[in-house]
């Protein structure tokens, strides 16, 4: 796969795309929970319990998202 | 996209300046550098404070104050009757068709309110945008960016470069993709290890089938094993008993009912040594399914580890006294207010190192503890020799006595962690003792198996076996097929769950690769135009600065490239102060200049503190020619701030001698009197000193009565060019106007007596004999000696006309500039008039 490269030309908000498309090309689904999510840690939290909090909250819905139709065994939550 | 520039900033009652009633209006020009002097505490800085605030919301200084110091109680100005802050600011569009007026209320409560009355629909929107466009630089920025650590100055200069937020992007990944973080939130290790046991599990029941299977079907079970083959065997082996014939009609070993079958047999027999050979059987298997595992040994090896490790990190631990006190102080430095990282929140000394870290580190001990004794409840939940000890005492075949049993007394432990060395020697003795009772309690039902057998016909016997043997196979194999479902959702989730690691870890390290090439380009982009700056403010060659990015960090090294022919030496240790001055500008112009998003207004407060009069001119010219608007179209609106007296000199020049440059000064009586701006607003300082004492209030009236004499006097000095002594700028500002005085009286008679002053003989007499003896006896008499007491408004008025007369000792009617129309103007000096005249 070609290598990924920000273009200077570009504002930030549209390098965050072109990265989400490469993404895309990698896996689909996990480049779409990863921007649907990412919210919860942008902006970032000082480091400390709220940024814990925020990288725990996103995990967790990772999980939900990773496993919606797959039955977890749930023992481990 | 529409452009906004600052045209008029009005501030009362907002830091120093108090103001009250007449707020301080400053004017800025859309199509020059504006540059604004003010003598130390005039005011300047409340000036940038005040943008600032109006802006973004908050001042970095107060906000940064330890909590003790309550920074937020100092925005509004303390001797402002109602303790309120209001600061108006004015933009117009580019293009002419706009102006635009946000006033932005602060109450003594600190709330804050945003309005336009110019009826801008979303006032608070636009700040918003303002605040992208907007880089206030002072000169501890310029301090701060040459001596901060690589990683401070990293993150500065990204958001100069306009990647803060991909630097922010970056460090979310970095999180995101953390192996530790991952293994808690997604559970790996502990999902992969439920999974082995799962699969341990499974070839646990494979081997414990294989007897009861080979003794109904005859056959050794084959691998690989075959749930469904399996099955049918063992049924077409049953099918085989006539006896129970009946019962596997449209059924298979999985589903008949073995209870009716023993009942069957019974009523065959008639006889309870069979229900007691049944029973037998059943305690037998029982017992044989207790049997020592190989792999207790490893088991009793990990238990002793987990106990070692707890006890490891319990040792570096200090009580939960300590521990409350780690976690208070951890949340404590992380709330905003406690600002000074370095200091301990329990004693308020001051650290050597940023206290966070130790803290954490202090915790990290409690929390290793935490995760051992959770580590070691895990292994006795699911160990093989603690479910062997709980069955082998609860069997009741064993006898054990309620009061012998071991079990509840280390379960206590165990599952809390909190067992020690002790209890799991005890464990094992008790364990070893079992295993002993079990083999002699075998010995003795199989001999009473072998009694009642050799009494029963020898065809139940067998019977019985085999339907023992088939209810057996039945049980194994319904819990090899849950073992297999938990097995397959464990390693369904631990697949995907890999799946994502190994998906974020890579969008992190991509994000982080193209992030570096894209700011390392970015600072190779601007390295010409910052060598350029450098050298034009230093004008020195033999010093080469250069930035350095530190891949996959935020770091970013600061260094000479070339130093008086050393190369790649560091920057800190090596440049001056104004040199490191002349760097961090030149970096912090070059980059707002390479950015995408230039930013539209750049204030500049006191930054050239540390340079002598050739590195402000050329710092000066940069920003007239290179930098600011309108000189390079897409540059800032400049603001210039500053209290140095000799770049005033410049400022002066500059304002009356060039068309893009526009220069006020602050005059005032900060905190508690007000400032004015003086260039265009003296006569409102006039207005409002005769206001006052027209209604006899003479006290409000000083402090605009010493404003508007000090205006006069200097215009007459910068006018006129009267020299004035070398500490001119730097005397005690409270007798400006006696130095002022004296520096012209002193000029005067020198040309009078050179015979060359152009003074007309009524206005050097009216000058001598009624203007200076009056203003020395009505005012520095009075103001400027600390002995004298308020004398009455109509002699303060009559002073506010001496001052206009003196004024006009240094005035003439020049008829050459227009011609037949007289204009009143200043002699260019005291001994011509500078026209043709």
């Amino acid at each position: 796969m070609e290598e990924f490269r920000f273009d200077q030309e570009l504002s930030t908000d549209d390098n965050i795309k072109s990265f989400y498309f490469y993404l895309q090309n990698i896996d689909p689904d996990l480049a779409e929970i990863l921007k649907a999510n990412i919210g919860k840690l942008i902006p970032l939290p000082p480091q400390g319990s709220k940024r814990s909090d925020a990288r725990i909250a996103f995990n967790r819905a990772v999980i939900d998202a990773l496993e919606t139709g797959t039955p977890f065994p749930g023992t481990d939550q | 996209m529409k452009r906004y520039f600052l045209t008029s900033l009005q501030v009362e009652g907002f830091r120093g300046i108090n103001n009250e009633g007449d707020p301080l209006t400053v004017r800025f020009r859309t199509d020059c550098i504006n540059s604004i002097f003010g003598a130390n505490a005039q005011g300047k800085s409340s000036l940038s404070e005040a943008i600032c605030y109006a802006i973004t919301g908050k001042i970095k200084k107060l906000e940064e104050l330890p909590a003790t110091e309550r920074g937020r109680e100092y925005y509004c100005n303390k001797f402002h009757s109602l303790g309120n802050a209001s600061i108006v600011l004015k933009f117009a569009s580019d293009d002419g068709t706009e102006e635009v007026a946000i006033s932005v209320e602060l109450s003594k409560g600190g709330a804050r309110t945003v309005t336009s009355p110019s009826g801008h629909s979303d006032p608070q929107k636009f700040l918003e945008a303002l605040n992208s466009q907007i880089t206030l630089l002072d000169h501890q920025t310029f301090i701060d960016f040459v001596s901060d650590s690589p990683l401070i100055r990293g993150r500065s200069f990204a958001s100069l470069l306009g990647l803060a937020d991909l630097s922010i992007y970056r460090q979310a990944l970095e999180v995101l993709s953390n192996s530790k973080n991952l293994n808690s939130d997604f559970s790996l290790e502990a999902l992969a290890q439920r999974l082995e046991q799962a699969e341990v599990s499974l070839s646990k029941l494979i081997t414990a089938m294989a007897p009861p299977y080979k003794a109904l079907v005859g056959i050794e079970l084959t691998a690989p094993f075959d749930v469904a083959l399996t099955v049918a065997k063992a049924t077409e082996a049953l099918k085989g008993m006539p006896l129970i014939r009946d019962h596997l009609e449209k059924r298979d070993l999985m589903s008949v009912n073995f209870l009716d079958i023993r009942a069957t047999i019974h009523r065959e027999e008639n006889g309870t040594k069979r229900e007691r050979l049944a029973e037998i059987l059943a305690i037998i298997r029982a017992l044989d399914d207790l049997r020592p595992q190989d792999v207790e040994e490893a088991e009793f090896q990990k238990a002793t580890a987990l106990i070692a490790e707890r006890d490891d990190f319990m040792a570096r631990t200090n009580g939960d006294l300590f521990k409350s006190l780690y976690t208070t102080a951890t949340k404590i430095m992380e709330l905003e207010q406690w600002s000074n990282k370095y200091q301990c929140p329990a004693c308020e000394n001051i650290a050597d190192e940023m206290l966070e870290p130790a803290l954490r580190e202090k915790l990290g001990a409690y929390e290793g503890v935490n995760a051992a004794q959770q580590k070691l409840a895990y292994h006795w939940k699911n160990a093989v020799w603690a479910r062997r000890l709980l069955a082998l005492e609860s069997l009741e075949s064993m006898g054990i006595k309620q009061e012998d049993r071991n079990y509840g007394f280390l379960d206590s432990y165990f599952r809390m962690g909190a067992a020690s060395k002790e209890h799991l020697r005890d464990a094992i003795s008790a364990l070893t003792a079992l295993e002993l009772h079990r083999t002699i309690t075998l010995d003795r039902i199989n001999h009473e198996r072998d009694s009642i057998e050799s009494t029963l016909p020898p065809s139940l016997v067998a019977l019985t076996e085999q339907v023992a043997n088939a209810s057996r196979l039945q049980e194994l194999l319904g819990q090899y097929e849950r073992q297999t479902i938990l097995a397959h959702q464990l390693r369904s989730s631990l697949s995907l769950r890999k799946k994502w690691e190994s998906f974020i870890g890579l969008a992190a390290k991509v994000f982080s690769l193209a992030e570096v090439e894209l700011s390392t380009a970015r600072t190779i982009a601007i390295e010409t135009s910052y060598h350029s700056m450098y050298e034009k403010i230093t004008n020195n060659p033999m010093i080469v600065p250069g930035l350095k990015k530190q891949g996959g960090t935020e770091e970013l090294h600061l260094t000479l490239s070339q130093f008086y022919g050393l190369n790649d030496a560091p920057a800190a240790p090596l440049l001056s102060e104004s040199h490191r001055n002349a760097l961090a500008i030149s970096i912090f112009l070059s980059s707002m200049l390479q950015s995408k998003a230039v930013p539209r207004f750049l204030i500049l407060d006191d930054v050239t503190s540390s340079f002598d009069a050739g590195h402000q001119f050329a710092l000066m010219e940069l920003l007239r020619n290179e930098v600011g608007y309108p000189s390079n179209p897409s540059g800032p609106q400049i603001v210039l701030l500053s209290h140095d007296g000799l770049l005033e000199k410049y400022f002066d020049k500059m304002g009356s001698s060039v068309p893009n440059w526009h220069h006020q000064c602050l005059h005032g009586t900060p905190p508690v009197g007000p400032i004015i701006c003086q260039f265009q607003d003296s006569n409102r300082v006039r207005d409002n000193a005769s206001r006052f004492l027209q209604a006899g209030q003479v006290k409000p009236a000083e402090p605009y009565i010493r404003q508007y004499l000090e205006f006069k006097l200097l215009q007459v000095i910068r006018s006129v060019s009267i020299p004035v002594p070398f500490d001119f700028a730097i005397r005690d500002d409270r007798h400006m106007v006696s130095n002022c005085l004296e520096a012209i009286t002193a000029a005067v008679m020198l040309h009078y007596k050179a015979k060359d002053l152009i003074l007309t003989d009524p206005q050097f007499k009216n000058l001598t004999t009624i203007h200076v003896p009056a203003l020395t006896a009505n005012w520095i008499a009075h103001y400027e000696t600390s002995r004298g007491s308020s004398i009455s408004a109509y002699v303060l008025l009559g002073i506010l006309d001496t001052i206009d007369q003196y004024a006009a000792c240094f005035m003439f009617d020049c008829t050459c500039r227009v011609p037949g129309t007289p204009t009143r103007v200043y002699y260019k000096t005291l001994a011509r008039k500078g026209c043709r005249c």
